[in-house]
């Protein structure tokens, strides 16, 4: 043994040789059909022709003699040439090999899995009644095992054609391969592989945008899947949806767009969505405005709407068209949730809530249109925060300072903006790193990175005259401190000069736990900047607040994933009622601790700790567009799905892979053609030839 | 005195290398004469010819003793035929007459016919009787009355020469025309292969005998016709040389039942011959002329 491998085995691996027109033996075998024939053929030639005076004293040979001569003629050439195929045969040593099914005589029944389009397209009357039908008509069939899955955003085996009823969600078919596959391999084994039929409406949207992508596509990959048929079902697809909504802070743009033959002008609405997380929609708005819009065959239409004041409206509004005679009514509503919709207050912590700070603080809060900020203090923090601006965090409470860890610690934003007398102490409250003196000389501020969106503003003025220090790995510095000396060149291009030596960070971005915090590190004092002068002091409040609050409207469609950002989700509906099963999948409704499916079209609230957000989910505008595939497409893609072989059928000692020789078998036949052509050739060949001479003799 | 010939049985072969009718006609005729020596009636008349010298082995029934006690010497008596003795050869020329000399040196059945007429005409001739010649296949082809002499014998050797094998044959026909145009009795020599039914053949030679001819008939075989077979010994297809007929005989036809049946035919035929007071001798082409005549010869001259 050579250190410890296995020993190799010397014997030659056995090599079955396939059959194949040009193999050496085979060819002589065929050139050696010729003896047989040949032999035959001088036996078989016409009797010889002589001239004679007279034919008045013979006699015929009979017909019926003569026709059992010609049969025993050609059958012992056939027997001949059946010997002489078998011994070629043989000797090339033909073998079937058991992997792909050549040697079953009779491909099996797989079983049946039978996939439903649970797509929203498929709501659609007419295509809904066929899907169903047919899916009966192969349940019914009893011979072999069957399943029933219903497709869409997931595949998911269903008990009944009730349960396989379609959704609102979009089924991408270039999407679908893994899906199908993964849910084929959660099937039992069947000794005859599955078959798997898909029922759908083919829609052309859900193909990708290079469709012979498709076509080669297997599908089913998996070889449990013998075979895939593709079964389309069939409906109008005159239609007409709220394709997308536009939304800005007074104005809303919706897009009509038409998937018809034929132009339609269409009434459109814009009217609040109730939702119980948003209170009662006042009565002012309950009715809505509505407006109309011409739209032509196959393209677009936009109607705008002015939207309330942000706090005296609604945040969840949806537009809808009305009495448009359509395939599929469910795409004709749009939700949409106003920009500014976090429901929760902005908290602020100052040490002195009177202050200069506090002043300023709540001054650049309510001029960034957050009048709704609340100051906090040691106790009755409220449930949710958009986020937290802390003045002097240092010098507040311990109290507060720990439920502002804690708040920062799962996952909420806070603003930290140092005071005068948090040098004293030396640390920074929530992140605990050491504070010391920074610049003492006047500087300019400098935008450290230009892409981050709270720092958008004019700088150019702002003077710093103090500031605190961090540790120089401490964060993403956003605003830098940068001598005043180098104003000149300052001024021509304050955001693209190389950083100076002496320079000093001002707004450093970081995070904290699950949340993040930003440090702006000079007080808010006319002693230590102008900064609470000028205006880029409310814009900062206010781009800080938008960031740290995500203060984006979300927006997403059926069944598309939702990055939450958060471990903790609670998600309810308009009612208000919490969907139940977050983290796991139960009735199509799937949030996982990072990740949100929502399956139905509506405004959801998420809650996150300290966080409180709408969601609007619609349908996927491109399940819309109802034109189905081309037929041409679908039977060359359905062509490309060629059937696999059937898998061994059970009880054949051939595993997979193996090869079956069968030259043992083919020398049996010759033998026993062997013998019947001795047989036939000497005793049944003399009996005729003795039965033609009885007749000639009694003739 | 005469010598003995020695071309006594001369075979077909030789003949046919003589070439010329007349001189194979002469060869026969010497032939028969030297080898029927013991016959004093050579020919088909019984009138007495003239004496020659015996010689050791004749037959002393011929030796005129009334010669031998006035000269005592030893002389036979050798007769001629009467001069108004008339002969007409019937020879069938019908296409099957054609077939023949396939096997060894046996000539064709018609050459053989034309061989056996010439030769019997040369005899006749010697005795000074009118020969005549009736040639005929499915109608009467030549006719030639019944003439004494060498002019005209040399003219029925040359129609004889001339005989050509084609068409069926019509026994009817000819006997009848031979009968119309003969009629003085007579011998009537009819030479064929008779492929005809017995019963038909009878008749018409019937209508002949009533007549008062002398008939006589040489039924010709070839070698071919009394044993023939398959070379390849499995079914060999025969075409008819007079119709024209194919038909596929298995060799056990050829080699059993065949034979029988000509056995049957040549019965037949020997026995309606019989019936019509005529004589009836099968000749083999294969045979010397010489020996198939003389013995035939030998057998009339026996006869009461």
């Amino acid at each position: 043994m050579d250190g410890g491998k296995a020993p190799v085995t010397t014997s030659a691996p056995r090599v079955a040789r396939a059959m194949t027109l040009l193999a050496a033996g085979f060819l002589a075998g065929l050139v050696a059909l010729a003896v047989p024939l040949w032999v035959h053929r001088v036996n078989q030639r016409a009797p010889a022709e002589a001239t004679v005076a007279s034919l008045m004293l013979l006699r015929e040979v009979k017909e019926p003699v003569r026709n059992r001569r010609t049969l025993a003629h050609k059958a012992l050439l056939a027997l001949r040439l059946l010997l002489l195929v078998v011994v070629v045969l043989a000797f090339a040593q033909p073998a079937f090999e058991a992997a792909g099914g050549a040697w079953a005589e009779e491909a099996p029944e797989p079983a049946r899995l039978v996939v439903v389009d649970g797509s929203l397209s498929m709501r659609r009357p007419q295509a809904r009644a066929q899907a169903e039908a047919a899916a009966r008509r192969l349940l019914a069939g009893g011979r072999v095992p069957t399943r029933l899955a219903r497709a869409a955003s997931a595949f998911t085996l269903v008990a009944d054609v009730g349960d396989a009823a379609p959704g609102w969600a979009r089924l991408d078919l270039s999407d679908s391969a893994v899906r199908l596959n993964a849910l084929v391999a959660a099937l039992p084994e069947s000794p005859a592989g599955w078959g798997v039929t898909l029922i759908s409406d083919f829609q052309a949207s859900g193909l990708p945008e290079r469709g012979n992508d498709l076509v080669g596509n297997r599908l089913v990959e998996t070889a449990k899947a013998r075979e895939v048929v593709l079964h389309r079902v069939r409906a109008d697809t005159d239609n007409w949806t709220v394709e997308s909504v536009r939304v800005g802070r007074n104005r809303v743009t919706a897009v009509v767009a038409s998937f018809a033959e034929r132009p339609g002008t269409l009434a459109v609405t814009l009217t609040p969505r109730p939702v119980a997380a948003q209170g009662p929609t006042p009565s002012s708005h309950e009715d809505g405005v509505s407006t109309s819009v011409v739209v032509p065959a196959g393209g677009r239409g936009e109607v705008e709407f002015d939207l309330p004041a942000l706090e005296r409206g609604p945040l969840a509004w949806e537009v809808a068209l009305r009495g448009a005679e359509d395939a599929l009514a469910e795409d004709d509503v749009r939700l949409f949730v106003r920009p500014g919709s976090e429901t929760a207050p902005v908290g602020v912590v100052a040490a002195n809530p009177h202050g200069e700070a506090a002043g300023f603080l709540r001054a650049a809060l309510t001029a960034g249109a957050r009048a709704d900020h609340v100051v906090l203090g040691e106790s009755a923090w409220p449930r949710t925060l958009a986020a937290l601006v802390a003045a002097a965090p240092g010098e507040t409470a311990p109290a507060v300072r720990r439920r502002l860890h804690r708040y920062v610690d799962e996952g909420g934003g806070a603003l930290l903006i140092a005071g005068p007398a948090m040098l004293r102490q030396g640390v920074l409250p929530v992140t605990g790193e050491a504070l010391t003196a920074g610049a003492t000389t006047p500087r300019r501020v400098r935008i450290a990175d230009p892409t981050h969106p709270v720092v958008a503003g004019e700088w150019n003025d702002v003077i710093v005259r103090r500031s605190l220090r961090l540790p120089a790995s401490a964060g993403q510095t956003l605003l830098a401190l940068v001598p005043a000396a180098d104003a000149a060149a300052w001024r021509l291009a304050p955001d693209s000069l190389r950083p100076a030596g002496g320079e000093e960070p001002l707004l450093v971005e970081k995070r904290v736990g699950k949340g993040r915090v930003l440090v702006l590190l000079t007080a808010l004092e006319r002693s230590w900047s102008d900064l609470v002068v000028r205006p880029a002091f409310v814009s900062l409040i206010a781009n800080v607040i938008d960031h740290l609050a995500h203060d984006k409207p979300l927006l997403a469609a059926v069944g598309e994933p939702i990055a939450v950002g958060a471990t903790a989700v609670r998600v309810f509906d308009e009612r208000g009622e919490r969907l139940p099963g977050l983290g796991g999948a139960t009735n199509g409704r799937l949030a996982t601790a990072s990740v949100l499916r929502l399956e139905r079209p509506g405004v959801y609230t998420v809650r996150t700790p300290g966080r409180q957000r709408l969601l609007a989910v619609n349908v996927d505008a491109r399940e819309s567009d109802l034109r189905p595939v081309a037929d041409e497409f679908l039977a060359a893609w359905q062509a490309a799905l060629q059937p696999r072989p059937a898998p061994v059928a059970a009880g054949r000692p051939a595993a997979q892979g193996e090869t079956v020789p069968l030259a043992g078998w083919l020398l049996a036949i010759a033998l026993a053609c062997l013998l019947a052509e001795c047989l036939f050739a000497n005793i049944g060949w003399s009996r005729i030839r003795r039965l033609g001479r009885t007749r000639v003799s009694a003739a | 005195m005469r010598t003995a010939s020695p071309a006594t049985g001369v075979p077909p072969a030789a003949l046919a290398r003589l070439g010329g009718l007349e001189l194979v006609a002469k060869a026969v005729v010497e032939g028969l004469l030297h080898g029927t020596h013991r016959s004093p009636r050579p020919g088909f008349s019984q009138e007495f010819a003239e004496y020659r010298d015996y010689a050791p082995g004749d037959d002393l029934r011929f030796v005129d003793w009334n010669a031998y006690a006035r000269s005592d010497r030893l002389f036979l008596r050798l007769f001629e035929g009467e001069t108004n003795t008339r002969l007409l050869l019937l020879v069938d020329t019908s296409a099957s007459m054609g077939v023949g000399g396939e096997r060894g040196d046996a000539p064709t059945k018609l050459r053989y016919a034309a061989w056996l007429a010439a030769a019997l005409a040369h005899l006749a001739g010697r005795q000074h009787d009118a020969v005549g010649l009736l040639t005929f296949a499915d109608r009467v082809r030549d006719f030639l009355p019944p003439r004494a002499g060498v002019g005209a014998r040399q003219t029925l050797l040359h129609r004889l020469d001339a005989m050509t094998a084609g068409g069926g044959s019509d026994w009817r026909e000819a006997f009848s025309h031979a009968a119309k145009r003969m009629t003085k009795r007579g011998v009537m020599v009819a030479i064929s292969d008779f492929y005809c039914a017995p019963e038909e053949f009878g008749r018409a030679l019937r209508g002949l005998g009533a007549r008062g001819h002398d008939l006589i008939v040489f039924h010709l075989l070839d070698p071919a016709e009394r044993r023939p077979r398959s070379r390849s010994g499995r079914n060999v297809t025969l075409r008819d040389v007079e119709t024209g007929e194919a038909m596929e005989v298995d060799a056990g036809e050829l080699r059993d039942a065949y034979p029988r049946r000509l056995a049957a035919h040549e019965a037949g035929l020997r026995r309606h011959a019989a019936l019509a007071g005529a004589d009836y001798l099968r000749m083999d082409t294969d045979t010397p002329p010489v020996e198939a005549l003389g013995g035939y010869l030998r057998f009339r001259a026996r006869r009461p």
